[in-house]
């Protein structure tokens, strides 16, 4: 039940660390609730997001909020749970990257071994950019997990659609189909994830009745995310590190902005995040935590192609995070 | 929906009932042959992982997935099918598409392969032991290469349950490949271009076709339903249903026959797959033949007959 439970493993971490000296019961209840709320502010260099093309944003110093909500319950057959994620960047000098996003899923858990679960996973997610509708996700996960004395392997499978609402962005919406497979490995003070995964996009646009888009969206993104952490006394040292490789599925045909001459090619994006980061215990269930994020998209379409997708930005942030259990 | 999303939908619903059946505690390093089964349908590398063959897992979900999204660098895409996703213009040059459709059909058939071993080798594991006297439809035991030979072999090509389905079709295509008029093409294919369209009809899908349709409809979804109902219209009927939505429109007709036909083959030899896999090979096979015959047909080729057809791309 420890294992099985996100929250559980973080207490037990802490408690192995000797970050939490007290010994108290944990209080096992057929309904496990959670929450956490993280509160702080950044300096955001460009807050654009990167498919906003040929839109700028002056550097931001932003209000950040995320909050999440969880409960768990448990049967002979595994477990139902609810959890919901609230997401808020304000940026002070681009109100109009303003983000508001909702996230939420239920995933149904059945044990199909001694130490092996399958889950199935509906999700739905919405979110606003500027006060406007931006995205909705709607999909279902199904995930097969194993649960080992030192690691937790899982393989998820993802399809789920999304509709990106500004106009000028309606190119984008589409199927997804993403398969994920992930590591969490529980060396004594520290923790490694490795997640490998792939993810197919199949757009809804690049042919309408029967004519094929000049510049389609069905793409296929290979990523990895490496994130390593560990854990001393009195505060906690961490890298988190993603690389995504995007391929378009098929080439754009466009002109070129400076000669006017029309040439096809398909679009290959590398996007990188570099993230080192601390939390510091502060009082009880309250850390301190702070980041710095640098971010870079290296893409073969530039200045004279029908969009610059590269990108770059760093973020510096801190904030303070509660956390609230019913264990 | 399309049909795509529905039979996922399904698959989804079965993999969740097929979870569920099995009891509540099991020992160390048993797992559920069905959550194994249907979980790996949905994910490539679930079934490996689940059964403690990570590893594996890995291999078989960067082959599977490598090789079918890989193939959609080829071609535009279209709706799903048991074949690939990748269309296949007509009256162009035709090799990057057709390279694109023998990648996914490798991914795909693999995919279905996978699956089933998985499942297979759940079932044989001896906790499962138990729980294996339960299924009315005795578990395929045959590796990846009995599969592969299996439309070689003197005993099944040998049954009228194979022969007899092999020359129907043959003699139905035959009918229709004299009978049917040609629409010409403007586009004149190269030797090269000609040889791989021949090799996709008379190699990729037949292979394909035997090595990966039959042990995942019929020796994984029919056993499953088996069990689940204990009724073999039920069974034979729900791995059809799946079978024909996977399909392309215009083959449903035909691959509602084939998914009932095979069905009552895998239940008349007692779960033996191999005269079901010899059969759908051969009948591809000769399909294949008339397909390709047809290609150059419609480019004003000579053919071996007089022949008058119009194929679907």
């Amino acid at each position: 039940m420890v294992a099985r439970t996100p929250y559980f493993t973080v207490m037990a971490r802490e408690y192995l660390d000797d970050r939490v000296t007290e010994d108290k019961p944990i209080i096992l209840t057929p309904l496990t609730l959670y929450g956490s709320v993280q509160i702080g502010g950044s300096h955001v260099s460009d807050p654009r997001r990167p498919e906003f093309v040929g839109v700028t944003a002056k550097e931001s110093d932003a209000f950040n909020l995320r909050a999440n909500a969880a409960a768990q319950r448990w049967f002979p057959f595994g477990s139902v749970s609810l959890n919901y994620t609230l997401e808020n960047n304000h940026y002070f000098s681009a109100s109009h990257f303003d983000l508001m996003k909702h996230d939420m899923d239920v995933p149904v858990a059945i044990h199909v071994g001694a130490n092996e679960d399958i889950v199935f996973r509906p999700l739905g997610s919405f979110s606003l950019v500027g006060g406007q509708n931006y995205q909705s996700v709607v999909g279902l996960g199904v995930q097969g997990i194993v649960f080992r004395s030192t690691y937790r392997q899982s393989v998820q499978g993802l399809i789920y659609k999304d509709r990106i609402y500004p106009s000028s962005l309606e190119g984008l919406d589409g199927t997804h189909y993403r398969f994920e497979y992930n590591w969490d490995f529980f060396p004594l003070s520290w923790f490694f994830q490795v997640l490998l995964w792939i993810e197919h996009q199949n757009a809804d646009n690049d042919v309408v009745n029967g004519v094929p888009s000049p510049i389609p969206y069905s793409h296929t993104d290979v990523g990895l995310r490496v994130n390593l952490q560990h854990e001393f006394k009195w505060l906690s040292l961490g890298l988190n590190s993603r690389l995504i490789s995007r391929t378009d599925s098929d080439t754009s045909t466009y002109a070129v902005r400076t000669t006017g001459q029309v040439i096809t090619k398909r679009r290959q994006d590398f996007d990188v995040v570099l993230q080192p980061n601390l939390s510091i215990p502060l009082y009880g269930t309250v850390q301190l935590v702070g980041w710095y994020e640098w971010q870079r998209i290296f893409s073969n379409m530039g200045p004279i192609d029908y969009a610059d997708r590269n990108y770059q930005n760093h973020v510096v942030g801190v904030a303070l995070k509660a956390t609230v259990s019913n264990y | 929906m399309n049909t795509w999303r529905t039979s996922i939908l399904a698959i989804c619903l079965l993999s969740f009932f097929g979870a569920t059946s099995l009891p509540a505690f099991a020992a160390d390093g048993v797992v559920s042959p069905a959550a194994v089964g249907w979980g790996n349908l949905l994910v490539p590398g679930l079934g490996a992982t689940i059964r403690g063959h990570p590893g594996r897992g890995l291999l078989e979900s960067t082959l599977e997935i490598g090789t079918y999204y890989g193939g959609t660098f080829y071609s535009r895409e279209g709706s799903f099918t048991i074949d690939g996703t990748v269309l296949v213009p007509s009256g162009k040059n035709v090799t990057k598409p057709l390279m694109g459709q023998v990648m996914q059909e490798f991914g795909l058939k693999l995919h279905m392969w996978n699956t089933f071993y998985n499942y297979q080798q759940a079932s044989m594991h001896p906790g499962n032991a138990d729980l294996e006297l339960k299924y009315q439809q005795p578990l395929y035991n045959g590796k990846w290469d009995d599969v592969l030979l299996a439309p070689f072999k003197w005993k099944n090509l040998s049954s009228p349950w194979v022969y007899l389905p092999i020359l129907a079709s043959a003699g139905y295509l035959a009918y229709s490949y004299r009978t049917t008029d040609v629409v010409r093409q403007n586009h004149f294919s190269s030797p090269g271009e000609e040889a791989l369209y021949g090799f996709v009809q008379g190699v990729s899908i037949p292979l394909g076709s035997s090595f990966g349709e039959e042990v995942l409809y019929r020796g994984f979804i029919q056993r499953e339903m088996r069990y689940y109902t204990d009724s073999i219209p039920l069974s034979i009927l729900t791995q059809t249903a799946i079978f024909v939505l996977n399909h392309p429109p215009d083959l449903r007709p035909a691959s509602a026959f084939g998914g009932v036909y095979f069905g009552l083959m895998a239940n008349h030899f007692d779960g033996d797959l191999e005269p079901g896999i010899a059969s759908h090979f051969w009948i591809d096979f000769v399909s294949g033949v008339f397909v390709y015959l047809s290609y150059r047909k419609v480019e004003g080729k000579k053919v071996p007959f007089s022949a008058q057809l119009s194929i679907p791309f």
